[in-house]
Parts: C-alpha cells; sequence; structure tokens
C-alpha cells in the first residue's frame, strides 16, 4: 500500500537526483574503455530471415564452426520482416566494427528496383558467398506437361495470364527466375500470372490443391512432395544438374535456353569494415566453408555450395543486380 | 478515461478517411484491376459505418457529460504523476535504451517506479530492483541468447 | 511391430530420458517468459540438437514445445501476460480467477486439460496421419480464405458488451495488420517511411502491451486496494477438482480435442488459431455464455485443451509431406532434413522406428508434463507473493524484454507502449480487446488467401464458390453471418443501455 505522508515526496525527488548523478558518473568513467585486438567481445551475425528457415540454419551452422577460432561467441540474431528489407538494413547501418556480421541473401539485389530501400550491394563489406540453389520448375505429378519444353510451348501459345504460377512473393527470387525465364525463352517477363505466397510450402501446397499451374523453387524445397509422387521437377536453372536428384535435367539441357538463376547467401559486414577485420574474418569464413562439417551439413539440407572471395562475391553481386533489375523492369515490378 | 461514444465515432471517420486518402496513393498491382488497397479501403468502410453508428447512439444518449470525462483517479494528482512515470519513463527507457543499455535503465526504471508506488524507500526499492534486474538480464542474454545491449558496462562482464 | 519394439529401445533409454527432462524444464522456462514463444524455444534448441542423435533429438524439440504452450498459462493466469500467443484467448477468464483465489483450480487445469488435448492429438497422429495428410493437402487459397473468415467471425461470439463496439475492435486489430509490406503486391503500406515498420506491428509486442500493460495501467490509476492475492488462494493439490471439471464438461473436451487437432492438421493454422476458435465455440456452445470473459473456467479448459491436441496435429503434414503445419513444425523440418530423416511419405518405408518413435516421444513428453507442471505451477506460484508495488514494476521490465527478444529490436519496446496504452483506453471505454488481438492474428492471413484467391481468379467473385470444398465452406461462413447479423438486429431492436459498456476502472 501507498502511503501518502507530507514530507516524503521532497526527499524522495531528491534522492533520485543524487542517484542519476552518481550513476551518470559511473557511466562516463566506464565508457570508452581501451580497444584491444579484435575480437573482444561477442560477434552478433544478423540473418534477415526467421529462425528455422534455410538462411537461419545456415548462418547458425557457420557461427558454431567460426566460434572456437574467433575464441569469442557467435550470437545468431533474426531480425525479420519486410520481405528482408529490415534484416538487411540492421546489417548496413551497423557501426563497421567487425562486432556485427550478417548473412545477406539473393533479395539484396532485387528491393531496391521495387523502391523497398535504398540500399544495394555497395553498402556492404563482402566477405564470402556460400551457397546458391538454383530454381527449378515443378509442376503437379498429373499435369499434362511431360518437360519443359511442352510448359513452355504450351505458355507460349496461351494468351497472357492464362497462366499462373506461384513460388515467393512478389519481386521474390523465385519470381525473378519466372520472369528471367520467360525473358530467355523469347516471352514477355509477366506473360504468366504470379501468385504471390509466404514461401515455397505454401505454394507447392497450393499448387497440389490445384491452385496454379506450377511452381518455380528450388529442388530440394519440393522433394518431400516430389518423394510423395505428388510433383515433378521439369527442369533446374543452373549449369549443372543436382546430384541428390540426377534425373532432373537443367533448362539448357530441357530447352535449349540457356539461362541460370539461383538464390544466394552471402557473408558480409557493414561497408568499410577494417582491415584488421577482413584480414581474420575471410580466411576463416573460407576455413569453414571448407569444413566438413559445413558441407556435410548443406548437403543434409539439400543446399548447393558454391565459394567466391570478397573480389568475386562483389562482382556476382554486381552482375545479379543489373540482371534482376532488367528482369523486374520488365514484369512491372521496377520503379 | 471515458471518451463520448460520439467523440469516439468521430475519431473512426477520420481513421477511415486517412485509410482511404492514403490507400489511394497505393499503386495497382501488375496485369490486375485491385492491388494493395483493396483490403484497406474495405476497411475504411468497416470503420465508417461503426463510427457512424457510434454517432448516433452517442447523441441519442445524454447520460454521460462531457466529451471526455476523466476517472475519478485524474482528480488525485498523485496518480497522473504515476501514469506519467510508467509512461513517460517506458519512453525514456526506449530512447536510451542503447546508450544505457537495458540492467542500467531498466535498474533505474524499477526502482523509481517501485520507490513511487512505495511512497518513498528509494534504496531498498534500488535494492531489491537491481536484483531482479540483474536476473532478468543474465537469463535473457545468456541463457536464452538475447542480445540485450549492455551500454556502458559492454565487455565488462557477460 | 519389429520396429515398434525399435522405436520403444530408442526412446526408453537413460540419455534420451534425460535429454526429454532438461529440455522440458527448458520449455517451461521458455514458455512462462512472456515474448518468448513455443517456437522460440525450438529455434534455441536447434543448435543443440546438432549434437544429438536423431531421437533424443526429436525428443527434445516435442518436449519443449508441448511444456512451452503449457507454461504460457502460468504468467496469463498469475498476471495476465500471456506466456505464449496460444494462451491469450483465455487470459482473461484465467486471470479473473485468479483474483477470485482459485489459482488453483485455473493452473491445474491448464496442466490437466494440456495434458488430456496433447495425448489426443498424439493419438490422433499416430493412427491417422497419413489419410489426414491427404485431405489438408487438398487445400487452396480458397478454402484457406473461408476458414480463415470463419475464424474471424469468432470475434464476435468472444467479445463481451455492445456488438458494435466488438466489431470496432477487430477492425482495428485487422488494420493494424495492414501495417507494413502488403502481402501481394510488395507494397510498403502505412509505414511513414519507417524501415521497422516495413515488417510490420509484431503480434506479440502488440498482445503483451494490450493485455498486460493495460492491466498495470489500470492498477495504476485504481485505489490500489491492497489484494492479497497470495493468501486469498485455496492452498492445497492443483489435480483437486479437476475430475469433476472433466465430468462437467465431457463434450466440451471432446470437441476441443477434435477441433484443435483438426486446425493444427491444417499447414499454416497452429495452437494460437485452435485455442481462438475452441473458445469461441465453448461460448456459443455454452448454457452460460454470459460468464465467459468475466472468469470463467469453461473457456479455459476448452481453449487449454485445443491448443496442446493442436500441437501434435501440426506434425501430421509436416512428417507425411514436409509442408509445415505451423511455425514449430517448419523448424522441425529442417531438423528433420539434418538427421537424415526425410519427411515425406517415405519415411514410413524408410525409417518406421522412428516415427513410432516420435509417437512414443509425444505420449511420454505429454505425460511428463503432470510432474514438471506441477513443478512448475508450484514455483510460479510464489509470484504472487511478491508485493504489488514491486511487481508492477517488474512486470513492466517483463513486458520491455519480452517485446524486445520477439525481433531483438527496441521497436517492439515502442509498440508495445503504444498499444498498452490504445488497450488501456479500449477497455476503459467497453470495447473488448480479444477480438483486436483475434483481428491481428488473422489479418495477414485472411488478406493474403483472400488477394491471391483474386489473383487466381483474375477479380471473379464467383470463383470463391467453384471448388466444391470452398462452395460447401463458404455457405456455412456465410450463413453464421447472416444468422448473426439477424440476432444482432433483433437485439438493437429493444432498447439501449448506457453508451458506454461496462467499465473495469474508475
Amino acid at each position: 500500500m501507498r502511503k501518502t505522508k507530507g514530507s516524503p515526496r521532497h526527499a524522495w525527488t531528491r534522492r533520485t537526483a543524487l542517484l542519476a548523478a552518481a550513476l551518470g558518473t559511473l557511466v562516463f568513467a566506464l565508457a570508452n574503455p581501451a580497444s584491444a585486438a579484435w575480437p573482444e567481445r561477442p560477434i552478433t551475425l544478423i540473418v534477415p530471415w526467421a529462425a528455422g528457415g534455410g538462411t537461419d540454419a545456415t548462418a547458425r551452422i557457420i557461427a558454431k564452426l567460426m566460434e572456437p577460432d574467433l575464441g569469442v561467441p557467435v550470437n545468431v540474431v533474426n531480425r525479420t520482416g519486410g520481405s528482408g528489407v529490415v534484416g538487411h538494413s540492421a546489417i548496413a547501418t551497423a557501426p563497421p566494427d567487425g562486432y556485427t556480421i550478417g548473412l545477406i541473401t539473393f533479395e539484396i539485389g532485387a528491393m531496391h528496383w521495387q523502391g523497398l530501400t535504398e540500399l544495394n550491394w555497395t553498402d556492404y563489406t563482402p566477405i564470402a558467398l556460400v551457397n546458391e540453389d538454383p530454381a527449378g520448375v515443378i509442376v503437379r505429378s498429373d499435369s499434362p506437361y511431360k518437360s519443359a519444353k511442352e510448359l513452355l510451348d504450351a505458355i507460349r501459345a496461351a494468351p497472357k495470364g492464362k497462366f499462373k504460377a506461384s513460388g515467393t512473393a512478389q519481386g521474390g527470387s523465385w519470381h525473378i527466375a519466372l520472369g528471367g525465364m520467360l525473358v530467355a525463352a523469347g516471352l514477355p517477363a509477366d506473360h504468366v500470372q504470379w501468385v504471390p505466397s509466404t514461401g515455397a510450402a505454401t505454394a507447392l501446397q497450393d499448387m497440389v490443391a490445384g491452385g496454379v499451374d506450377f511452381v518455380t523453387c528450388s529442388v530440394p524445397e519440393a522433394k518431400a512432395l516430389i518423394d510423395a509422387g505428388k510433383v515433378r521437377a521439369l527442369a533446374l536453372m543452373g549449369k549443372e544438374r543436382n546430384a541428390t536428384f540426377p534425373d532432373v535435367p537443367t533448362l539448357e539441357e530441357a530447352t535449349g535456353i540457356d539461362f541460370q538463376l539461383g538464390a544466394w547467401r552471402g557473408l558480409a559486414g557493414p561497408k568499410g569494415l577494417p582491415e584488421e577485420v577482413t584480414d581474420k574474418l575471410v580466411p576463416l569464413a573460407k576455413k569453414v566453408y571448407d569444413s566438413k562439417e559445413f558441407q556435410d551439413f548443406m548437403a543434409s539440407r539439400g543446399f548447393a555450395t558454391v565459394y567466391a572471395p570478397p573480389q568475386e562475391f562483389a562482382a556476382f553481386m554486381k552482375a545479379r543486380d543489373e540482371s534482376t533489375g532488367a528482369v523486374m523492369k520488365g514484369l512491372g515490378l521496377a520503379k | 478515461m471515458r471518451i463520448h461514444d460520439s467523440l469516439i465515432g468521430v475519431v473512426l471517420l477520420a481513421l477511415a478517411a486517412f485509410a482511404a486518402y492514403e490507400a489511394a496513393g497505393f499503386p495497382p498491382m501488375p496485369g490486375q484491376r485491385f492491388g494493395p488497397s483493396l483490403v484497406p479501403n474495405l476497411l475504411a468502410a468497416g470503420f465508417a459505418i461503426c463510427g457512424l453508428v457510434l454517432i448516433a447512439s452517442g447523441l441519442r444518449c445524454r447520460e454521460v457529460a462531457g466529451p471526455v470525462e476523466l476517472g475519478a483517479w485524474a482528480r488525485k494528482g498523485g496518480h497522473v504523476l504515476d501514469v506519467g512515470l510508467v509512461v513517460g519513463g517506458l519512453v525514456l527507457l526506449i530512447l536510451f535504451w542503447k546508450p544505457l543499455g537495458f540492467l542500467i535503465g531498466a535498474t533505474l526504471y524499477t526502482a523509481v517506479l517501485a520507490a513511487r508506488f512505495r511512497g518513498g524507500r528509494l534504496a531498498s526499492s534500488f535494492v531489491v530492483a537491481l536484483l531482479a534486474c540483474f536476473a532478468i538480464d543474465w537469463g535473457f542474454r545468456r541463457l536464452l541468447l538475447v542480445p540485450l545491449p549492455q551500454g556502458p558496462l559492454t565487455g565488462l562482464y557477460w | 511391430m519389429a520396429a515398434f519394439e525399435t522405436a520403444l529401445g530408442l526412446v526408453f533409454e537413460p540419455y534420451t530420458l534425460w535429454i526429454m527432462l532438461v529440455s522440458g524444464l527448458f520449455g517451461l522456462f521458455v514458455g512462462a517468459m512472456p515474448g518468448l514463444t513455443a517456437t522460440m524455444a525450438t529455434a534455441l534448441l536447434v543448435p543443440v540438437t546438432f549434437f544429438m542423435p536423431p531421437v533424443p533429438a526429436i525428443a527434445a524439440l516435442v518436449t519443449a514445445t508441448a511444456m512451452a504452450i503449457f507454461a504460457g498459462d502460468l504468467p496469463g493466469a498469475l498476471v495476465r501476460i500471456p506466456g505464449t500467443p496460444a494462451s491469450a484467448a483465455y487470459v482473461e477468464d484465467a486471470h479473473r480467477l485468479t483474483r477470485e483465489g482459485q489459482a488453483e483450480l485455473v493452473l491445474g487445469c491448464g496442466l490437466v486439460f494440456s495434458v488430456i488435448g496433447g495425448i489426443f492429438g498424439s493419438l490422433v497422429l499416430a493412427v491417422s496421419a497419413p489419410i489426414l495428410a491427404e485431405f489438408a493437402l487438398g487445400f487452396s487459397s480458397f478454402e484457406y480464405f473461408w476458414l480463415a473468415l470463419f475464424g474471424l467471425s469468432c470475434a464476435v461470439f468472444i467479445s463481451t458488451g455492445r456488438p458494435v463496439k466488438g466489431i470496432v475492435s477487430v477492425l482495428l486489430g485487422l488494420a493494424i495488420a495492414t501495417v507494413g509490406i502488403d502481402p501481394t503486391a510488395g507494397h510498403p503500406r502505412f509505414t511513414f517511411g519507417s524501415v521497422e515498420l516495413t515488417a510490420g506491428v509484431s503480434f506479440i509486442p502488440a498482445m503483451i502491451g494490450m493485455f498486460a500493460m493495460a492491466e498495470v495501467l489500470r492498477w495504476v490509476t485504481s485505489s490500489r486496494q491492497v489484494e492479497d492475492l497470495a493468501g486469498r488462494q485455496k492452498l492445497g493439490n492443483v489435480f483437486r477438482g479437476q475430475w469433476a471439471l472433466l465430468k462437467r464438461y465431457p463434450v466440451n473436451v471432446l470437441r476441443s480435442n477434435i477441433v484443435g487437432t483438426a486446425i493444427g492438421i491444417l499447414p499454416g493454422a497452429g495452437a494460437d488459431i485452435a485455442a481462438w476458435v475452441t473458445y469461441a465455440l465453448s461460448k456459443r456452445f455454452s448454457k452460460e455464455p454470459e460468464k465467459f470473459g468475466k472468469g470463467h473456467i469453461e473457456g479455459v479448459v476448452d481453449a487449454g485443451t485445443a491448443n496442446n491436441s493442436a500441437l501434435a496435429g501440426a506434425w501430421v503434414p509436416a512428417l507425411v509431406f514436409g509442408i509445415p503445419g505451423d511455425t514449430i513444425t517448419a523448424i522441425v523440418i529442417g531438423v528433420l532434413f539434418i538427421k537424415g530423416m526425410n519427411p515425406g511419405p517415405m519415411i514410413m518405408l524408410n525409417n518406421p522406428e522412428f516415427l513410432y518413435a516420435i509417437f512414443v516421444i509425444f505420449v511420454l513428453a505429454n505425460l511428463l508434463m503432470l510432474p514438471l507442471g506441477w513443478l512448475a505451477i508450484k514455483v510460479f506460484r510464489r509470484i504472487l507473493s511478491i508485493p504489488r508495488e514491486f511487481l508492477m514494476p517488474l512486470i513492466l521490465v517483463a513486458c520491455v524484454v519480452g517485446s524486445y527478444a520477439i525481433n531483438n529490436s527496441v521497436f517492439g519496446v515502442g509498440i508495445m507502449l503504444v498499444l498498452g496504452v490504445l488497450g488501456w483506453l479500449m477497455e476503459e471505454n467497453g470495447f473488448p480487446i480479444a477480438p483486436a488481438i483475434l483481428g491481428l492474428v488473422l489479418g495477414e492471413m485472411i488478406e493474403s488467401h483472400f488477394m491471391t484467391s483474386m489473383i487466381k481468379a483474375d477479380g471473379n467473385l464467383m470463383a470463391f464458390f467453384e471448388r466444391p470444398l470452398s462452395a460447401f465452406l463458404g455457405v456455412v461462413t456465410l450463413t453464421v453471418w447472416a444468422w448473426v447479423a439477424i440476432g444482432a438486429l433483433r437485439r438493437s431492436a429493444t432498447p439501449l443501455p448506457a453508451s458506454a459498456g461496462p467499465s473495469t476502472a474508475g
């Protein structure tokens, strides 16, 4: 119960002021400790996607494998939402002191075209590209189209918007894959109507239920349904076939269209990471990438591994950024 | 704090107008006649209808004195300060989240509120607040890996 | 049956049992912390499971989530902060019962009926997984749209006071859900240029604010009579009275088990939606619907049963087709892949012993909940003996940490504050809070399924009735709406009471 006596209120405010002053002094005394060699405290690894997803799992295994060499904990922090905008911003705007890094993804080359953010690949210090999963073309098992060629021919013959496909949100990686494939086949990028979904699992479920004609997403994402005999993979938009699915041809083999697109993931820090940090992080990232644990883990999830050192990673992002922009203009998404 | 139904109705109408105005600026979806403005417009219509119903029912019943009726608590000066401390303290905690860090900020907030509710006794309130906030800070940061900011204490303890 | 014996051997092994015990305690702790959900418990466990053999890894996840869903009831009943979203539906009733000195009854009820729900869901999972998964796979966005809309009509049943205020509340929830990048076109709406708002208003901070922060403000502005909540509780056995409850509500328990499991099986809908829907059904079919929301045990029995049965149901599509039934199983699928137990119909042929092991683990985890939950109640009940002058500031700090933890952003704390003040104002003016929370939960689901269906149909509304299942669900939903509307009109024909609804503080 609150007691309301006459005087305590004055005493109370005075004592608060004293306490605040004392704490203030303490705060200043403790601020700015002398800097030692990086890293001397835990490192934060930001993931722009939700806990439990593929990007999150990749980040967590990388963090785990980096910890012993760095000697400090590497904490994976999920900053989700806004189709990746929030997390990518958090990485780019963090102080470039090496204590915040992130796992950036394909979307960094797409979001700015849509006008969702100003950020693009130049706002990061690339460390290493670690993975790229090529898009696949998936249809229902009872679909009349037995090959990617038959499907594309049918799309070509149909009026614009008759065919409907799904796989991600509007402007997401698998939407760009569809648009890019259509352009490479000599069609307008928006010839097939895109039905946005929250992810590949939702899109596949909707296709099995008869909602859309086909889905573009990575083949491992559809593995359980392929095993169940519910869906078929017609083609893979990669340079070569996937070892887990040797029967699925590449798009070039199936249709003669030379087009590749995949969703990639790479380690990066905010722009302007000091050399002291990159000199340690770049070789460490390579070591983690080469480790058996990492390769086994990625193989178990069906994720393809690709490595590129900082220079090549930057050139890769630049090239992807431009090609994605061209497709998004064709889709009517670019602002 | 009781607000007269008619006034709430007017607020809802304003909300509807704002939503509809904002939604008018949303681009249509490529290849479709509708777009992201569809659902906000439907909601705005709903707000407008409910707003009108509340205005009508509010005008029909004239029991409530003014447009805004403060509860009995607002007439006791102390309670207004209490609400100010709870809400204002939280605003300060948010503003100084990074520079102060969780432990310092939360301890101050808890100590001040507890002292206030107990009518003084700052020292004992502070000790309890410090112990409780330290336990929360440690538990969440170390056991549950929530990256609570540490402010000036960064690097001093994990 | 050799596979089943192998499965028993895999589960009843000291290491696995030890893991279950530890992860059970962990799940109880996480679930009881506001802002940390059962999904979070799973995500935090994943890195640890990297280093375990498959069966203990799955055992850890199953046990932790089951415990977390139950533990969400603890802070909900004791201090009106729902520990997880799955407890939000009945937090009002549970908290009022505690204030009436019924803490033992309400906590025991949460525990016992969680166990019953969990075991029922596990049995369904074991007996009929493949058939049910096949059925759930037939749902497209049209069917989901109708289901979500049907779920939304629950708001009408759960709201107390004047219907128009309940509708405003649900519209408010839906409107808040539209903030952020829109689910179909990817256009930012109502974000005012804020990067944080592109992610939308997170549901967890919103829920914490509207329930817990509003409760603190109400206490602060009240006369603050000393409420000796601890002394008022009837001491004794938490299990006492539960058998009587079961005998009193047998139909409710059966209905909630079935509905909860069914909602769990549907991909995308989980324990939280199951709790809301069964709470609404409970009120609709109750003999004393006027008591709901004012401290009535019936809704707690129903929704407390359903959220745990939904948990097991969600594993059905996850195991059979690799399609997550809720956010928890989305994480679980990843773990299954890592452990080489790739989900899909082949799991039946390739690893039958693992599949049986999962069933055994589910039943065992729910049985383990009885002693562990009893212990947790014993520990957490002590919260009531903390003097309110300390408890209230500490609840605020718990709200702050919980709102921060969900996305590791202080922006969440801001959301909690704003919606806390809003929630307090709403309650003062007779607007029920629960419908707003329901609108927030279902908002994005309704919009995205509505918009995707519209795109597929090229804007033709008739397409919502073209598929047989969709037509059936649509007719049912519209009938319920028409019936509610007629009822409301009939009621409004009678003279109107005083303008504001019942005020809770003054």
